[in-house]
C-alpha cells in the first residue's frame, strides 16, 4: 500500500490527544520519515501523522514499533517544499 | 467494499494524479481543454472532458471515485485509459457522462451570501476603520499580504496588527518603523502601523541546521480609533480568544487574494515542515517545527499568495487557532498563533 495524497482526519474522540503520544511526535526519528505530528484517523482516534516518500510501500514496521501501538497515518511528502511569499500585484506570473 | 472516508481518500489522491496528468498536457492540449472547459464542448482525449469528480454510491452502499465527462463518447473511450479505469487504493472509479451544468438565476447566484462573502476584491480595497483579514502592505512597496488580526499588550496597552514576518519584515530585511500602507499604496495617508517587531526567521548555514516555530510580526498600528478591533472582513463570528487547534477541526480565514475560504485541520504539532522562501528556480529553504497543516474544503485551495498572514479561526466558535504562512495548490501551512502571542507578549482583540 503506498501512502495518501492527502488525509482527511476525523472528529477526535477525546478533546486531547494522550500524553505519550505528544513524546511520540516529538521524538520520532526514522529514516524514512520526513515530516512528523499528530493527527487522527478517520474514525477519530489520535494517531502518529508521518510523511514519507510517495512511492514507499506503507506501514513502515520501524515506525509503527516506534508508536509504540498508537495508529499511525501515512502521508505521501510534497514533491517541492511549500512556499512562503506574499503577492506582487501588476506582476505577471 | 470501501467506506466513505476511503472513498474521500481515494479521490484526494484521484485528484492530485488528475491536475498531474493535466498540467503536463502538451501546451496545445493544454489550451483546447480550457477551451473546451469554457465553452463546455467535448474533445478526443478522455482526459480533456473530466469536468467534475466527487465521491459516489453505487445501489449495493459501495462508496467509488466518481467522474463526470462533458459527453457520453469520452465514457466510451474512459476504458483506455489507466487513471479512469483502476481502481484508486482500492476504491472503484466510475465515470459517467454530465453535461455541463446552467445555474438557473445567475442574477439571484449573486445575491446569495456566499457569492459575495467570497469575493476577494472586498479584501483588497481601501478599509476605514480597519477590519481583519484585508490586504496591508509596505508603503511604496512592491508586494503585499494579510492583515490578520489587531492585538494588544496587556489591558490598555498599545494596539499591533500581528501578521508574518515575510509580509511586515520582508523575511528579515525591513527596519523597525517601517510604515504599512491599507491597502497596497504609495500615498502616505493610507499608512497604517509601522513594523515595531518580528521573530527573525533562520535559515542554514555551515554546521548549522536551525528550527523555527513561528513566521510573525506585529505592527504598532498608528491610529487606533480607525482600527476595527473584534471585526473579520466577511466573516460573521469572530472571537478574539485563543483556541487549541486539533485535527479534524473545520477552519475558516479572510485573506487579501483568496477571501474567506474554509477547510480542514490534517495534522498539528508537525515538525520537520521545509518552507520556501525563494523562488522555485532559487529556493531558499526554512525548516519549521509545531506547524499546522491544512487542506481545502470541496477541493478549493485554503489560501494562495498574498493571504499569508491570516488568522485561521475555528469556524464554530470563531476562536485564532493559527497563524496562516505557506501553502501551495493543495496545502496550507500555519503556525501556531498562541505561540505568536506568546513571543510579542500581546492577546488578539
Amino acid at each position: 500500500m503506498k501512502p495518501v495524497r492527502i488525509h482527511r482526519p476525523g472528529e477526535p474522540k477525546t478533546p486531547q490527544p494522550p500524553p505519550r503520544l505528544l513524546v511520540l511526535a516529538d521524538t520520532l526519528h526514522d529514516p524514512s520519515v520526513i515530516q512528523c505530528g499528530i493527527t487522527t484517523t478517520n474514525d477519530g482516534r489520535w494517531a502518529l501523522y508521518v510523511t514519507v516518500p510517495a512511492g514507499i510501500d506503507v506501514p513502515i514496521a520501524s515506525v509503527e514499533r516506534s508508536a509504540e501501538g498508537f495508529p499511525v497515518v501515512y502521508e505521501a511528502a510534497l514533491d517541492e517544499p511549500v512556499r512562503a511569499g506574499p503577492a506582487f500585484p501588476g506582476r505577471k506570473a | 467494499m470501501a467506506t466513505f472516508g476511503e472513498a474521500l481518500e481515494a479521490l484526494e489522491e484521484f485528484r492530485a494524479e488528475l491536475i498531474n496528468v493535466q498540467m503536463n498536457a502538451p501546451i496545445p492540449l493544454a489550451q483546447a481543454m480550457a477551451f473546451r472547459a469554457r465553452a463546455g464542448e467535448a474533445g478526443e482525449d478522455p482526459m480533456a472532458n473530466v469536468h467534475a469528480t466527487g465521491v459516489g454510491i453505487r445501489d449495493d452502499g459501495q462508496f467509488v471515485v466518481k467522474v463526470y465527462m462533458f459527453d457520453a463518447a469520452s465514457v466510451q473511450s474512459a476504458g483506455s485509459v489507466s487513471l479512469l479505469s483502476t481502481p484508486m487504493q482500492g476504491v472503484h472509479v466510475d465515470v459517467e457522462h454530465l453535461p455541463v451544468q446552467t445555474a438557473f438565476d445567475r442574477v439571484a447566484l449573486r445575491k446569495t451570501p456566499a457569492a459575495t462573502v467570497g469575493n476577494p476584491g472586498q479584501h483588497q480595497v481601501r478599509r476605514r476603520p480597519v477590519p481583519g483579514g484585508v490586504e496591508i502592505g509596505p508603503l511604496g512597496g512592491n508586494f503585499v499580504g494579510t492583515l490578520g488580526c489587531f492585538v494588544r499588550r496587556g489591558s490598555d496597552g498599545p494596539l499591533f496588527v500581528l501578521s508574518n514576518n515575510h509580509v511586515l519584515a520582508n523575511v528579515n530585511r525591513f527596519p523597525v518603523g517601517t510604515p504599512f500602507t491599507q491597502p497596497f499604496s504609495a500615498n502616505g495617508n493610507d499608512t497604517v502601523a509601522t513594523l515595531s517587531s518580528f521573530e527573525p526567521i533562520q535559515f542554514p548555514s555551515p554546521g548549522s541546521q536551525p528550527r523555527n516555530v513561528i513566521d510573525a510580526a506585529i505592527a504598532v498600528v498608528t491610529d487606533p480609533a480607525q482600527a476595527a478591533t473584534g471585526k473579520m472582513l466577511n466573516i460573521k463570528k469572530y472571537v478574539p480568544q485563543l483556541l487549541a487547534p486539533r485535527p479534524g477541526m473545520t477552519v475558516t480565514k479572510a485573506g487579501r487574494t483568496t477571501g474567506v475560504t474554509t477547510g480542514m485541520i490534517r495534522a498539528i504539532r508537525v515538525r520537520g515542515v521545509q518552507v520556501n522562501y525563494g523562488t522555485r528556480q532559487n529556493p531558499i529553504i526554512a525548516t519549521f517545527d509545531n506547524a499546522i497543516t491544512i487542506v481545502g474544503n470541496a477541493g478549493q485551495p485554503f489560501s494562495n499568495p498574498g493571504d499569508s498572514g491570516s488568522v485561521i479561526l475555528d469556524q464554530a466558535s470563531g476562536r485564532p487557532v493559527a497563524l496562516l504562512f505557506a501553502g501551495d495548490a493543495s496545502t496550507t501551512t500555519a503556525c501556531d498563533v498562541s505561540a505568536a502571542c506568546a513571543r510579542f507578549n500581546v492577546h488578539p482583540v
